[in-house]
C-alpha cells in the first residue's frame, strides 16, 4: 500500500517509491540517503507531532512533517 | 596552488565529508591542535588550518565545515563546497563515518568529480564504534571498488592517524612528481559498495533506539529539564564551596605580596595600587568567576559530547516552529552559551534566510561565558541554598528562552515572511563522554580564556574608573544615569556598569564593585558573602538582584558580537535591531518586575 511518510505509524518502516519534496528540501532528503528503493522506518515522532525521527539504514534523521509528505513509501500491508 | 617546475615543499590538505563524521577530531590529531569538537552535525561553521612537518615538507591541513554535498545550500555547506570546486588544496581527505558508509563514499565519489581520483584519501573514521555497533568494512575491498586509497581511522584513539599523515605525504610527493596519469573513479553505486564492503552483525542501534525511546518521547523535555536542573544544582552547591576556599587563600596571600612588596622597599603609592587596585580586582574576578564555570562547563561539555543537543533540538522544534523560528536555531543558542559571537556564526548552518536571520538577531538572548557568572554569583548571593537557586536558575532561564522566541514571534509578525521550511537533521548515536577530556578542554577554552580576559579587560577598566574618580566625571554619569536606573529598578551604577562592559561584558561585575567600594579600594577578602555585603551597602535587594539578572540577560550585545552581527548580516538596520530589540527587552521586563516587586 503506497503512504506518505508522514503517515507512517511509530515502528512502521517501507520502502521508498517516489522523492515529490521540492527543490532545497529535496535535494537534502536525497544527499541524506532518501532514495528510491532504501528501506526507511519511522522511528520516534515529537511531543508536538511537528516532526519525526527516520531510521535509514542504521542512521537516524529528524525530518519536519511537511518534508516528510513529499515522499512516498510502499509499505507491506 | 598548482605547483609550476620550481620544487615545492608546502603542501596543502583538506580534511572533507559528511557533518559530524569526526573531521575536527582527526584534524586535531592530525595537527596537535584543538579545534573543538561536538556529537552533533554542524559544530564547525569555520574552516580551522593546522599543519604538520614531515621530513623537510611542511603540510597545511584544512578542515571544512561538513557538508552533505559539494552544491550544499546552507552557508557552512556551501564554503567547504566552494573550497573543493576551486580545487585550493593538494590532496582531499574525505572523512567517513564507518557507520554510514554510503553517504561517505557518496561524497567521496563526488570529489572525485573535482579532483583526480589519485588526489583523494578516503579516511573511514569511527571504525572503533562502528565494531562496537557489530559493522565490520573491508578497507582493500573498498579501495579496489572506488578506486581510491583507503585509510581506516578511530581518530579519537589515535588509530589510524600516522597511516593517514604517510597517506597525504605520498600523495603530495607523487603529485610533484608529475605522475598526471588520470586514474579512474569508480562508477558503482554507493550503496551497492556499501553492502559488499561491509558486514553486519546483529541490530546496529539496538540501544540507542531504546535511549531514544525515552529521550525523544513524552518524558524528553521533562527529562532535558531534569538534566539541567541538576547540572545547576551541582553548579550552586560546588561553586559555593570552591568560593570558599578560594577566598581562604586570597584573604591569607594578599597580605603576604603586600608584605613582600614593603620589605623591598616598595613606596605607598605603589604597595597601594598594586595590592587595592590591580591584585584585588584579579583576585575578586576569579574568586567570584572562577568556580561556577570551572564546574558548569565540563558538565556541558559532557551532554554535548553524549549526543544530547540534537535531540534537544528535536524536542523543542515544536516550539521553535510556532514561533516562526527553526528547531536547529536550539543547536546556535547552545553555542551562544559559550559566546554570542560563535553563537551568531554558527547560525551558518540555518539554511533558510529568514529564520537564520531570527537566530542572529536573537542569540545575544542567551546569556555568554563572559555574563553567566554574574548570573550565578548573584543567584547564590540573594535567593542562596541550593534548592532556591536551580528554581533561580530555571527562572533565568525561562527568561533567556522565553525572550527568544518572543523576540522571533516579533520579527516574524514584523516581516511577513512565511515561516515553516524544511528541517532535516541527522541524530547522531549517543557517544559514552570522555569526562577527564572535557574537564581538561573546557577548562583550557573556556574557563581559562573567560577569566584571562575579564582580568585583562578588568585591569584597564580599573585604571579608567580611577581616573573618572578623580576628575569626578563618574560620579556624575551614574548620577546622570542614576534615574533612568531607578525607574526599571537598577541604579545609575549598573547601568554606567554595564556600559563601560560594552567591550567585555566579563567586567560589569568588577566595574559595579568598584564603584560601590568607594575611593575605587577594595579592601575586603573576595568572596561571594563579601560580595553580598558590598552590594547591599550599595543599596542593593533581591528585586535589584532579579532585575540585574534579567537585565544580563537582556541588552545590547558586546561589541565583538555585534561586529559578528554586522558581518553575517551585512545590514546595518539588522545591527541596530540587534542592539536596540534586547535593550527594549530588558528595560520593560525590569520595569515589570520592579513595579510588582513594590506590591509584594
Amino acid at each position: 500500500m503506497e503512504k506518505r511518510l508522514s503517515d507512517l505509524r511509530t515502528g512502521q518502516g517501507g520502502i521508498i517509491k517516489k522523492l515529490e519534496a521540492a527543490g532545497a528540501a529535496g535535494e537534502r532528503l536525497e544527499e541524506l540517503g532518501f532514495t528510491r528503493g532504501s528501506f526507511v522506518e519511522a522511528a520516534h515522532r515529537s511531543l508536538f507531532g511537528d516532526i519525526a525521527a527516520y531510521s535509514l539504514c542504521g542512521e537516524v534523521f529528524a525530518v519536519r512533517e511537511e518534508t516528510a509528505e513529499g515522499i512516498v513509501v510502499e509499505t507491506g500491508g | 596552488m598548482k605547483s609550476g617546475a620550481s620544487r615545492k615543499i608546502v603542501f596543502t590538505a583538506a580534511l572533507a565529508g559528511n557533518p559530524n563524521v569526526g573531521k575536527s577530531t582527526v584534524f586535531n590529531r592530525l595537527t596537535g591542535r584543538s579545534a573543538h569538537t561536538g556529537n552533533w552535525a554542524g559544530k564547525t561553521v569555520v574552516s580551522a588550518v593546522g599543519g604538520f612537518k614531515r621530513g623537510n615538507a611542511c603540510f597545511t591541513v584544512v578542515d571544512l565545515p561538513g557538508a552533505y554535498s559539494l552544491r550544499g545550500k546552507s552557508a557552512d555547506e556551501a564554503a567547504a563546497g566552494g573550497f573543493i570546486i576551486r580545487r585550493e588544496a593538494d590532496v582531499i581527505v574525505a572523512v567517513a563515518d564507518a557507520g554510514s558508509l554510503t553517504r561517505g563514499v557518496k561524497f567521496a565519489l563526488e570529489v572525485a568529480s573535482v579532483y583526480d581520483p589519485s588526489e583523494i584519501i578516503l579516511c573511514v573514521n569511527l571504525l572503533d564504534e562502528a565494531r562496537a555497533r557489530g559493522i565490520e568494512t573491508n578497507l582493500p575491498k573498498l579501495s579496489e571498488m572506488t578506486g581510491l586509497t583507503v585509510i581506516g581511522a578511530s581518530a579519537a584513539n589515535g588509530e589510524g592517524i600516522d597511516e593517514l599523515r604517510e597517506a597525504i605525504a605520498r600523495k603530495c610527493a607523487e603529485k610533484e612528481r608529475g605522475g598526471r596519469e588520470r586514474s579512474l573513479a569508480a562508477t558503482a553505486d554507493p550503496a551497492r559498495i556499501k553492502k559488499l564492503c561491509q558486514t553486519v552483525r546483529g541490530k546496529p542501534d539496538g540501544l540507542d533506539r531504546k535511549i531514544d525511546k525515552i529521550i525523544l518521547g513524552v518524558r524528553g523535555i521533562p527529562i532535558m529539564a531534569a538534566l539541567f536542573g541538576l547540572i545547576l544544582w551541582i553548579t550552586a552547591s560546588g561553586a559555593n564551596l570552591l568560593s570558599e576556599g578560594l577566598t581562604w587563600v586570597f584573604a591569607a596571600a594578599l597580605p603576604a605580596v603586600r608584605g613582600l612588596l614593603e620589605a623591598a622597599g616598595a613606596g605607598a603609592d605603589l604597595t597601594g595600587f598594586l595590592c587595592d587596585g590591580v591584585l584585588a580586582v584579579v583576585c575578586w574576578v576569579v574568586s567570584v568567576m572562577l568556580p561556577p564555570m570551572a564546574i558548569f562547563f565540563p558538565l556541558f561539555t559532557l551532554l554535548e559530547d553524549a549526543g544530547l543537543l540534537p535531540r534537544l533540538a528535536f524536542n523543542l522544534d515544536g516550539v521553535f516552529k510556532k514561533a516562526g523560528a527553526h528547531g536547529k536555531q536550539a543547536l546556535t543558542m547552545c553555542m551562544g552559551l559559550g559566546c554570542n559571537a560563535a553563537g551568531v556564526t554558527a547560525c551558518r548552518i540555518i539554511d533558510s534566510g529568514g529564520e537564520r536571520r531570527k537566530a542572529v538577531l536573537t542569540n545575544v538572548f542567551t546569556p555568554c561565558n563572559g555574563r553567566f557568572p554574574l548570573l550565578t554569583a548573584l543567584t547564590l548571593i540573594f535567593f542562596g541554598g541550593a534548592a532556591r537557586s536551580v528554581a533561580a536558575g530555571f527562572l533565568a532561564a525561562a527568561v533567556s528562552v522565553g525572550s527568544t522566541l518572543l523576540a522571533c514571534k516579533l520579527i516574524s509578525l514584523a516581516s511577513r515572511e512565511k515561516g515553516a521550511s524544511d528541517f532535516t537533521l541527522a541524530l547522531p548515536p549517543y557517544r559514552r563522554p570522555r569526562v577527564l577530556r572535557a574537564v581538561a578542554e573546557s577548562a583550557r577554552d573556556k574557563t581559562a580564556r573567560v577569566l584571562l580576559r575579564a582580568v585583562v579587560a578588568a585591569a584597564p577598566a580599573g585604571a579608567l574608573i580611577w581616573t573618572l574618580r578623580r576628575t569626578g566625571a563618574l560620579d556624575g554619569f551614574t548620577a546622570f544615569l542614576e534615574p533612568a536606573g531607578a525607574a526599571i529598578g537598577l541604579d545609575g551604577v549598573i547601568l554606567a556598569a554595564f556600559l563601560l562592559a560594552f567591550p567585555a561584558n566579563e567586567i560589569v561585575l568588577p566595574v559595579m564593585l568598584m564603584c560601590y567600594s568607594g575611593a575605587g579600594v577594595l579592601r575586603e577578602a573576595p568572596g561571594l558573602s563579601e560580595l553580598s555585603d558590598i552590594l547591599r551597602r550599595g543599596g542593593w535587594s533581591a528585586p535589584t538582584a532579579a532585575c540585574v539578572m534579567i537585565f544580563s540577560i537582556c541588552h545590547f550585545p558586546c561589541a565583538a558580537t555585534l561586529a559578528t552581527i554586522f558581518k553575517e548580516t551585512g545590514s546595518v538596520k539588522s545591527t541596530l535591531l540587534a542592539a536596540v530589540l534586547p535593550t527594549a527587552f530588558g528595560a520593560g521586563l525590569c520595569a515589570i518586575v520592579n513595579f510588582a516587586a513594590r506590591f509584594v
